[in-house]
Formats: C-alpha cells, structure tokens, sequence
C-alpha cells in the first residue's frame, strides 16, 4: 500500500478493439484536454476508463487497481468517479438540488448532509436560486452548470467531462469555463476533459492528449502541443495553415526523411499575398482564387483556394488589402518563407 | 389553413363510414334497450352485489400481482442481457393471443386436480385451486400480465439506460437505480399497465369460467353474471352490460392521453 511509487493519479493501459488503444500516466491535479477529431475515440477513451464499456484492461486510479490484473474489474458504481454526459443527462424528475444530491446519498451521506453539500455546490456555480427547479425549467448553460456540481460534489478522484461546452452561446460557454477553471484549480483528482477548442484547451487543461484514429498521438504542454501541433486537426484548431509535403514541389523540403508523411504549419501572418508570381528566397507559393475576406482584429483575414488543393489563410494589414484591391474571386499568388513553415513527422 | 388536396376519396370514405356505424350500433342499442329505471334496484341485488363485490375483488388482486411480479420481468426485459432473451419476450407473448378458453385449459393442465402442478400440491398440502376465487384471479393474472408487462417494458426503455449509467456513475447500485430512477420515470407507464391490467381482469371470461367456473359468490364475476342472466332475463343482462360499459369508458378516460392521441401506439 504504502511506497512512493503507488500512483496516485491515473495510470491506464486501455485496449477497446477497433477503436481505441490508450496508454496514459498521469499526475493527480492534471487537467488533460483531449483533443481530436469527430469519430477519433475521445468520448471512447472516457467511457473506457470509467469502466462503460466493460472490462478494457489495467486501470489505476489513485492508487485503486480498478481492472486488469487477472482479477474482477471494480464495478462502476464502486469507482470514485465524477463524470458529465454530452447533453447534461440530469434526472428529469429531480430538482437541481437533488441531482447534485444523488451522488452524495449513495455515498453515504444523509438527507441533511446532502441537500447542504449539494446546495453549497450550485452556490459556486452561482446558480444557488434554481436548486429548485426542474431540468426542464433550466436554460443550457444551467442545467449544464447542474451537471458539473453533480459530477464534482461527491469528490471524485478521476472526473471525466465530454464536451462540458458543447451547444452553449459563446459567452455562456466563456463564462462557464472561467467558473471551471476554479474548481479544477484546487483537485486532487485528475480531468479529462474532452473538447473541440483550442480555446478550452490552453484555458483549462495542464495537459493536451490529441487522440486519432483511436490512438494517442501526440502529448503535452497546452504551450508546446497547440505551437507544434503533429496533426492537421488541431493545427486548423488554432488557426495554423496546414500543408502536406509535397517532393515533387520544386521548392519542397530537402531533408534526410524527405518525402510523404510530414506536415507543415505556418501562421497566416506569414503568408505574402501578391497579384504577380513571386521571386526572391526560397519560398513556397501557390496561385489560386481568393474565396473569403473578413476582418480579424486590426487585420484582414483572407481565404484562397489554391489551384494545388489546400485552402490556405493569409493575414495582411486592410491598407494592403485596398492596395491589392482583394475581393472574392480575385486571383492572387500566396508565397511563404522556407524558414517559416514548421515540418513536423505527419500522424 | 389546410393543403387544396381535394376530398376525401370515395373508395375511402364509404368503408370507413361503414366500420363507424358497424362499431356504434351495437353500443347504441346497448344504451338504448336497457331499462334505466330497473338499474338501481337491479345494483341492489344480493347477487349483483356479489358479482361486483368478486369483480373488484379479483380485480384489484390481479392489479397487485402484476405490480409484484411483472414489474421486475419488465425490467428484466428491458435492462438484461442474456441469450435467450427474444425467446423469453416471444414465450410472454403467446398468452396475449391465446383465446381465453385455451388460456383456461391450459391452467387446468398445469394446477386442475390431475394438473401438472395441482396433482402435487392437492397431495402435499391439501390444497385445491380450481373454481375457487384464488382460481379466478390466477386466470384474470394469466391473461392480464403479458399486457402489463409489455406496456412496462416500454415505459422502462423510454426511461433510458443511459440514466442507469449516469446513476452507476453517481455510486448508485442496480437496486438504488432502479429505486430512486428508472421506476420514478417510469410511473406514467406504470399507471397504463395497471390500467390495463386491470382492464382485461374486468372483462375476462372465457379463461375464468373455464378454470373457475360459475359459482355464485365464489367465482361468478360480473361477466360470468351477465352470461347466465342472458339465458333467463336479457334485460338484465343488458343493465349488467351497460354498468360494465360504463365502467369501461371510464378506464378509457383515464388512458385517454396514451390511446386517443392520432399517432401514438398503445
């Protein structure tokens, strides 16, 4: 029982045939962001470890063996864990307050006990004066508050969130993040908290898991993974242009590991949009055809389809837009610096 | 604010008038040839009185034995998984389109006095079933709970595994979610079955007076009361019918929400 080196966190080696494999170790108080495509096994990676799809292999949580070993796995119902449905899923015939209560009275608690904790958990989610209503009387972002409180409230020592913001207005979804990121704060218990954005991402987790096609392929710091993203999903996630090696280019990448399988990203800052081919240092270009201008911040935002396939993003100040006299259908050459795309080994 | 598209079709119309008046006529006449003025003392009969006393009776007894043991074959149905579930789901059927009188031979079969079952228990304990009370509400519960447990079953699965799941992830037992979750949810379907349930225990016949028979204050209900009236006096029988109707028509009233919505299946 007793050793240094009884793992406190999450330590799981996850097999779910034909969809995922997942091998993690984590640290207690990490909040892991898990990132990813549609269909990629993130939802899958939750469900495994809470024990949802049946016995998955070894699962370690705070020092608890939940599976594998040979022996019986622990029964869900037994496992320390908070978890937030997509779609909130709260009771429909219980008040706000009595779903918090819920995982508090299996546990143990009395009636009393838990209608106070429970109450004190919608207070830090600010929404101590819907305690009684009913799911159906709450907007999205409360019942979706209601769902986190009942989740945190018993103390779970693994807490598993699918999509905590999905469906929400951008700025409910704001606020309730902020909210979130205090309460995770002071946990000992480890977060995996699936997500679409980036914004989520480099907000609330510790930690980044980019899961595809079923496997972990990248992992890190929130810093290093979103600056150097080793897929195309979550390199277009935080606005990153998204390139495939190409050799046969004439300007393309000269390397020892030359060839398919790398992945360049490069900001759209440093993409030069001109309406005559472009010459000078090595440089990639592409001729194509502008489809989208916006404003983004003090700049403008433009989209070209180019005639070799990737749709590309450049950001240029609104007096060379006027200069360039950019507008839909427009045909434009893009170019960028050699030195400012970032090649990394494609996953 | 309807589409222009033009009159109900002839083809169509006809038939349907047809089956209105083919389903009316019978309850018209019903109302109409009874002697109101007799149906009060007629209630205050001592046979009818004990007809209806039994009815509510074994009604009442067949509702509780559902509740008891259907409810959990429902949840089983909708919750478990094992092989040779279908074949179960497929065996609670049969008695649904059983004929009634089949329904009564085969419970003499199995607890009559040569009966499967009722051959050892009248050697071991004494004990006779057949045309007793205890037998009128074994008929009525035969034929009565496939129907609960169907319309359980149902109300179970719209109550949503996934709250099962969400509750497991709350710490929550089979037992605690079945308690505090699924059967919360599932009341209003609950409250059918029983309706139901209740329903078929009031208008059984064929299997009651074949496995019970027809014996005044023990096992003749209100059916078996109004057969044998119909081969002495009709019109009471009509007054006996027209109560049964009226009490019918107040069960569909309570159901009204789940039945008389176009669209929505029993």
């Amino acid at each position: 029982m007793s050793g240094a080196e009884t793992p406190r966190g999450l330590r799981c080696d996850v097999v779910v045939p034909g969809r995922l494999r997942a091998a993690l170790d984590l640290p207690p108080g990490e909040v892991v962001a898990v990132l990813g495509p549609n269909g990629a096994g993130k939802s899958t990676l939750l469900h495994a470890v809470a024990g949802l799809l049946g016995d998955v292999g070894p699962v370690e949580v705070a020092g608890r063996r939940w599976s594998g070993a040979g022996r019986p796995p622990v029964l869900v119902p037994d496992r320390r864990l908070g978890m937030a449905f997509q779609g909130q899923l709260l009771f429909p015939h219980l008040t706000a307050l009595e779903n918090v209560a819920f995982g508090l009275r299996t546990r143990g608690a009395s009636t009393a006990e838990a209608a106070a904790t429970a109450r004190d958990w919608l207070a830090r989610f600010g929404i101590e004066d819907l305690a009684g209503r009913r799911p159906r009387q709450l907007s999205g972002g409360q019942a979706q508050r209601v769902a986190l409180a009942r989740a945190l409230a018993p103390g779970p020592s693994l807490l598993l969130l699918d999509e905590p913001f999905a469906g929400l207005d951008v700025g409910v979804a704001t606020a309730l993040r902020a909210d979130l990121v205090r309460h995770l704060a002071p946990l000992e218990a480890v977060t995996l908290v699936v997500t679409h954005d980036a914004v989520d991402a480099a907000v609330l987790a510790s930690r980044i898991l980019v899961v595809q096609d079923g496997e972990v392929v990248q992992e890190g710091a929130p810093g290093e993974v979103l600056a150097r993203p080793a897929t195309a999903h979550v390199a277009r996630l935080v606005g990153l242009n998204v390139i495939e090696d190409d050799p046969a280019a004439p300007d393309g990448p000269d390397g020892p590991e030359g060839g398919a399988g790398r992945l360049g990203c490069f900001r759209p800052s440093a993409v030069a949009v001109s309406l005559e081919e472009p010459t000078g240092s090595p440089r990639r270009r592409w001729a194509g055809v502008v489809t989208g201008v916006v404003r983004h911040g003090d700049l403008l935002r433009v989209e070209v389809a180019t005639d070799a396939g990737p749709v590309l993003v450049a950001d240029l100040t609104p007096e060379a837009g006027t200069e360039l006299a950019l507008d839909v259908g427009r045909r434009v050459w893009l170019a960028v610096k050699a030195t400012a795309i970032d090649w990394q080994p494609a996953r | 604010m309807r589409p222009l598209l033009g009159r109900a079709p002839a083809w169509l119309a006809l038939p349907a008038a047809v089956a209105v008046v083919f389903l009316v006529v019978p309850l018209l006449a019903l109302l109409l040839q009874t002697p109101w003025r007799d149906l009060l003392d007629l209630v205050g009969t001592a046979e009818v009185r004990d007809a209806l006393r039994l009815t509510a009776l074994t009604s009442a007894c067949t509702v509780v034995l559902c509740l008891l043991f259907g409810t959990p074959l429902a949840w089983v149905l909708a919750r478990a998984r094992f092989r040779g579930l279908a074949a179960l789901r497929a065996l609670i059927v049969v008695p649904l389109v059983l004929p009634p009188v089949v329904a009564g031979v085969a419970l003499l079969a199995a607890l009559g006095r040569r009966g499967l079952v009722g051959e050892p228990l009248a050697e071991a304990f004494g004990v006779r079933i057949p045309y007793t009370t205890a037998a009128v509400v074994i008929a009525h519960t035969f034929v009565a709970l496939p129907f609960f447990v169907l319309a359980v079953e149902g109300a179970f699965r719209t109550a949503g595994a996934e709250f099962d799941t969400v509750a497991a992830t709350l710490g929550a037992d089979r037992w605690t979610t079945f308690r505090r979750v699924t059967l919360p949810l599932a009341l209003p379907g609950l409250a059918a079955g029983c309706a139901l349930a209740w329903a078929r225990s009031l208008g059984e016949f064929g299997a009651t007076i074949t496995f019970a028979g027809n014996y005044p204050g023990a096992t003749r209900t209100m059916p078996s009361l109004i057969y044998t009236e119909l081969q002495g006096d009709p019109e009471v029988a009509r007054t006996l019918s027209l109560i049964l109707l009226l009490v019918s028509i107040l069960v569909l009233g309570a159901l009204r929400d789940r039945w008389l919505r176009p669209g929505v299946g029993g």
